[in-house]
């Protein structure tokens, strides 16, 4: 099991290193000089030539990616050429509202899509079940961005129930960080919670009618003990998995989500870089939602060993 | 940004149909015998059609502008209203289906070229190319999505084109996967093996036999990608970096209409609507493709 | 010897390049009488103000700003030589009088001599020799060009100082003392902590409000300082100002309660900020730039390099068009000096007015013409350039559109990336030979052929000269510059300073017509 994790996680490093160098590769390649940008209102030639030189801009690629790698394995991930800061303390700090908002809608995705599922499992092909797989299906094709705009419009300005954009640290209180995330999480936990539905639902109708199961229902236990004591945990193996692709495409979605609710997150980060050509943050960004996929993917492989012993090596 | 679900892997992985013919018959019949997937089919083939005879059907010319005329809400004169540069909304809706419908099938054109022959090569030789592209594909699977075609955009330029070269490139893992395991399913089949002992180039192997197994697994990929493609495409056009104005799509629509939340918040369903309907159908063709293949699988006692 | 006190009206010189970031900030409330309300009794010496502006600020090191978005952040905590008010006027600041020796060979400033900074230095002549001496040789620095012309700096008395200046030039630096150029920090923190200004400026001011954490590019929470020399400033107890682009969410904010006071200069956002007010959900003051939005043309790229070509956008752009766009709040404006100005062509019209059929034909003549339309995307030349381009289109000019991000619109337009810009960026300087240098033979270089204006321009500038005798050359270039279609001033945009009922004085809001705001008199009603 452990081994199995260690060898994963040594797979990983190779990605680790590739994702950058793409990054590295195609900013290269893009047109806009950083230094043109950081010479302000009134660039002359001279000015740029020595921001150039200063941030060593003018050095071939390789170099840079060479220089780079070294650093992070130092701990060091550089510093912003627009404002100066060190990229790490730039993402902890921003690590707080995307993280935030990404987990308001994970949990909203596992809690109501498990409810849903489990409701529709209690009486399958019943009124509840088809408008539960309706819902959930309409909900899949629903653009996060546009139900965002439509919740702002809604929930802030017409009725200002919720505040209309910004974010809250937690440490100022769960009443305001949980009102600040509110529209932006529902917003960006509809799909991954329509999905969780669709998958667990289709999963309990397979366990459900499986010989093990239909064993225990002839020994007179009820539906619902059935459902809930063993049916659950053996339909969570698919669940985890498509959730852990989905923490991928929810940390992608949280960029729209940012900029229409202007949370100070990761994903505005990100944007902001790649137009502004700040590479070491965006190279920053770059390393730490990928390890964040790879993490959650690792924790996703260790999780089939809990719900499914058969997979235990 | 991939706003569709990909369907459960063990039905994509399973082994196709050796006889690709009689199975695509079958599929077929299998598809249409449900409701849903006509419907779903059938306005996707309307959007089609109004999207090719856009500049006919549309009451007026999508780009010229009446300032004087900026903003009104829906009325006589212009069925959806106007924009803020007093553009005709409902012709610019029509317009932009052909933005978006071209857009979606350039993304998966871009992802099935990138994904699907390097799938079958993968699958077919095995060894260290296999390795090394699965390195490549997990690499690009595991990378952030939209800041990665943000990226592309970014050195590219902006445009439709250039948005949906990234976002072909982002989805290509998942033709990959398939067509690989699908592959490598049906490689040690006895007829493909036989067809190799025969003399048969790996070539020709690969076109003639593992091709036709690849296929129906692939177009349910292509039909929920072509979905995902064009949510991919509403979102970067939102953000400012696909469509160039003043051309539009349902995505820069949707940027229009946020900047103009508190004037005209009528702006704000037209575009959303028609994202959320074509996404719905492909989502629903895709599942119907996808029952249908089963269904004819289990008719001809394969599969499941 | 006889001293020539220049302390004239004059408009804000070197900011002139600004504004791209376009907050403006208006003002309102309370009456000002010259720019300096009394302390309103109204007012709660123990609210805090939300502000929410356009720019962000990256550092705060008065001498690093890269860019006019900053400005408006800093004057709070750090006090200039001198000040502009609202209708910009230079105006006493940390220098109460400034006068130039007879034969312009020095400016000499008579300092206020009960200011402290923050830390507790005392404010004096050594104080403003470090702080020039610091701008014009810190590595990095972006004022040292402001401070070119200062050869150095001598200290005659505590509270006297001389600038010695560069024979025959110096007359814009009174008013440039008003920019962070003439930001005044703590000698003490210039020797201790240089170079951690940037990212905490502490106690090292002596502004009417102290910085007590900045996030850059996001965040400043201000506090008031604990005591200031003019009490009609400063009247509140704390200030957030929050960077946020986009101007619907600025709106938005003020209008949900969320924030208290912003300013927007985009056309949807000042239609809607107008509605919301007229709803009585919002107080709006309105106040014009001094900046004009119009059209840049590098006459030696692509299709521009034919006269016809060029004539033919400056007949295709329609003033009333891109005026109805920002509901008749882009005041049309065709010369490069506000009429009234001495500097302004009299009798003037424009060469080329707006006129579709004439645009056509010349188009024809030239055998089509193609062109790139750049702009800084999702500010407020969005939509002017959209509806540009819709009027070049309906010439018959292939013109698309090239969103170029906010911070590299300016820059790559300089460096010569592209060809047509639509930008608010030009902005009439006090001397025209200082706007005849930015825009036309340096910086921006748009005279292509610089030998229709450099002999005028170089008569001109002679210092010998009176006004009257320098206005009739200066006209001259102008009529080239419009002739020529290197540049195409179409109106003069609005500022909406919005806010909630409880802010006052949001009438008094200097800066806010070049697209900074200078905040110290806004007070927060009981």
């Amino acid at each position: 099991m452990l081994r199995h994790a260690g060898k994963r996680l040594l797979a990983a490093i190779p990605l680790l290193l590739v994702v950058p160098l793409l990054v590295f590769l195609l900013i290269d390649l893009a047109p806009g000089d950083p230094a043109v940008v950081l010479a302000g209102d009134n660039p002359t030639p001279e000015r740029i030539a020595a921001i150039q030189a200063r941030l060593g801009l003018s050095d071939p690629v390789v170099e840079r990616y060479a220089r780079w790698v070294g650093a992070v394995l130092h701990g060091d991930l550089g510093k912003s050429l627009m404002s100066d800061q060190s990229v790490m303390e730039m993402i902890i700090r921003r690590m707080g509202a995307t993280m935030s908002l990404v987990l308001f809608a994970m949990v909203m995705a596992v809690v109501l899509g498990a409810l849903m599922a489990i409701l529709s499992s209690l009486r399958p092909g019943g009124v509840v079940d088809r408008l539960v797989n309706w819902l959930a299906s309409i909900a899949i094709a629903i653009p996060a961005f546009w139900f965002g705009l439509v919740l702002a419009s809604l929930f802030a300005v017409t009725y200002r129930v919720f505040p209309a954009f910004g974010f809250v640290p937690l440490s100022e209180g769960i009443g305001p960080w949980l009102s600040h995330l509110v529209l932006p999480g529902v917003a960006l936990g509809l799909l991954p919670a329509a999905e969780v539905t669709l998958q667990l639902r289709s999963a309990l109708g397979q366990v459900l009618t499986s010989d093990y199961i239909l064993n225990a229902r002839a020994k007179g236990l009820s539906r619902r003990s059935v459902l809930f004591k063993h049916a659950l945990k053996n339909a969570c193996v698919p669940v985890v998995t498509v959730f852990g692709f989905r923490v991928a495409e929810v940390l992608a979605g949280s960029v729209t989500i940012e900029i229409i609710y202007n949370m100070p997150g990761l994903g505005s980060l990100a944007v902001d870089s790649v137009l502004s050509r700040d590479i070491p943050v965006l190279l920053g960004f770059v390393l730490f939602s990928t390890s964040v996929v790879v993490v959650v993917n690792l924790l996703v492989d260790i999780s089939y060993g809990y719900f499914n012993p058969k997979v235990r090596a | 940004m991939k706003n569709v679900t990909t369907p459960p892997d063990d039905l994509l992985d399973a082994p196709g149909d050796p006889y690709a013919e009689s199975a695509g018959t079958g599929i077929l019949r299998g598809i249409l015998r449900r409701r849903s997937t006509i419907v779903a089919g059938g306005f996707l083939a309307l959007l089609v059609l109004v999207a090719v005879l856009a500049p006919v059907i549309a009451p007026y010319d999508p780009n010229v502008q009446n300032v004087l005329q900026r903003l009104r809400p829906p009325g006589s004169g212009h069925l959806l209203g106007t924009d803020d540069y007093g553009r005709d909304v409902l012709s610019r809706l029509i317009h932009s289906a052909r933005v978006s419908l071209q857009a979606a099938a350039q993304a998966v054109a871009v992802a099935l070229v990138i994904g699907l022959s390097p799938g079958v090569a993968a699958g077919f030789r095995g060894g260290w190319l296999d390795a090394a592209l699965t390195r490549i594909m997990d690499a690009l699977m595991s990378a952030p999505s939209l800041v990665l075609a943000i990226t592309i955009v970014a050195v590219l330029g902006p445009g439709v084109t250039n948005a949906m070269l990234a976002v072909g490139v982002i989805m290509a893992p998942r033709f990959f996967r398939v067509s690989r395991a699908t592959t490598m399913d049906v490689r040690h089949e006895t007829y493909i093996e036989a067809s190799i002992a025969l003399g048969c180039g790996n070539l020709r192997t690969a076109v003639r036999h593992i091709l036709p197994n690849v296929m129906p697994p692939i177009v349910l990929v292509t039909s929920v990608s072509l979905g995902a493609a064009v949510a991919a495409e509403a979102s970067l056009s939102f953000l400012g970096l696909g469509v160039r104005p003043p051309a539009a799509s349902w995505g820069s629509m949707l940027s229009t209409a946020s900047s103009n939340m508190g004037l005209a918040p009528y702006l704000v369903w037209p575009p959303g609507v028609m994202i959320f309907l074509t996404v719905l159908a492909f989502t629903y063709l895709g599942d119907g493709v996808r029952k249908g293949m089963l269904r004819s699988r289990s008719a001809s006692g394969k599969g499941e | 010897m006889t001293w020539r006190c220049v302390r004239r009206r004059s408009g804000v010189a070197m900011l002139a390049v600004a504004a791209l970031a376009l907050t403006g900030c208006g003002s309102g409330g309370a009456a000002g009488n010259d720019g300096k309300p009394a302390q309103s009794t109204e007012a709660d010496p123990n609210a805090t103000l939300r502000f929410t502006s356009a720019a962000p600020i990256r550092n705060l090191d008065p001498a690093l700003q890269t860019s006019y978005g900053g400005v408006g952040y800093l004057v709070l905590a750090i006090d200039r030589l001198t000040t502009l008010d609202k209708d910009d006027n230079v105006v006493p600041g940390l220098a109460t009088e400034w006068k130039f020796a007879k034969d312009g060979s020095y400016l000499e400033l008579k300092l206020r001599d009960d200011v402290r900074f923050h830390d507790g230095t005392v404010f004096d002549a050594a104080a403003v020799k470090a702080n020039i001496e610091r701008g014009k040789t810190l590595e990095g620095s972006t004022i040292k060009q402001n401070l070119d012309d200062i050869t150095s700096v001598e200290a005659v008395d505590a509270h006297t100082v001389r600038l010695r200046l560069v024979k025959g030039r110096g007359v814009q630096l009174p008013s440039v003392f008003a920019t962070n150029a003439g930001m005044m920090i703590s000698p003490k923190a210039i020797a201790e902590r240089s170079a951690k200004l940037a990212s905490d400026l502490g106690d090292a001011g002596s502004g009417p409000y102290l910085v007590t954490s900045f996030t850059p590019g996001e965040k400043v929470v201000m506090k008031k300082a604990p005591a200031y020399w003019d009490p009609a400033v400063g009247q509140i107890a704390g200030i957030e100002l929050q960077a946020i682009s986009d101007g619907a969410t600025r709106l938005r904010g003020v209008q949900t309660g969320q924030t208290d006071l912003t300013t927007v200069s985009a056309a949807n956002d000042l239609a809607q900020a107008r509605q919301l007010a007229d709803q009585g959900a919002v107080d709006m003051k309105k106040v014009t730039f001094r900046n004009v939005l119009g059209v840049y043309l590098r006459a030696n790229l692509g299709d521009l390099t034919k006269p016809e070509v060029r004539q033919a956008i400056a007949h295709a752009i329609d003033p009333d068009a891109v005026g109805a766009l920002f509901s008749g709040s882009c005041q049309p404006n065709r010369q490069l000096y506000p009429a009234g100005s001495w500097a302004a062509i009299k009798d003037y019209s424009y060469p080329y007015p707006y006129d579709q059929a004439k645009a056509r034909e010349l188009v024809q003549k030239a055998g089509g013409a193609k062109v790139t339309i750049s702009y800084p995307a999702s500010t407020n030349m969005e939509q002017p350039a959209n509806v540009i381009q819709g009027k070049l289109s309906e010439a018959g000019i292939d013109a698309k559109l090239n969103p170029v991000p906010n911070t590299e619109n300016e820059p790559r337009f300089i460096a010569g990336d592209f060809e047509l810009m639509v930008s608010a960026s030009w902005s009439p300087k006090i001397d025209p030979a200082d706007t005849v240098d930015t825009y036309l033979l340096d910086t921006y270089k748009l005279a292509t052929d610089r030998g229709a204006i450099e002999p005028d321009a170089a008569k001109a500038a002679d210092p010998t000269l009176s006004e009257a005798q320098r206005a009739p050359l200066y006209a001259k270039i102008w009529q080239t510059t419009m002739q020529q279609a290197w540049y195409i001033p179409i109106c003069r945009l609005t500022v909406g300073v919005v806010s909630n009922n409880k802010v006052l004085n949001t009438d008094n809001v200097p800066l806010a017509d070049i697209g900074i705001w200078d905040l110290r008199h806004i007070a927060v009603k009981r």
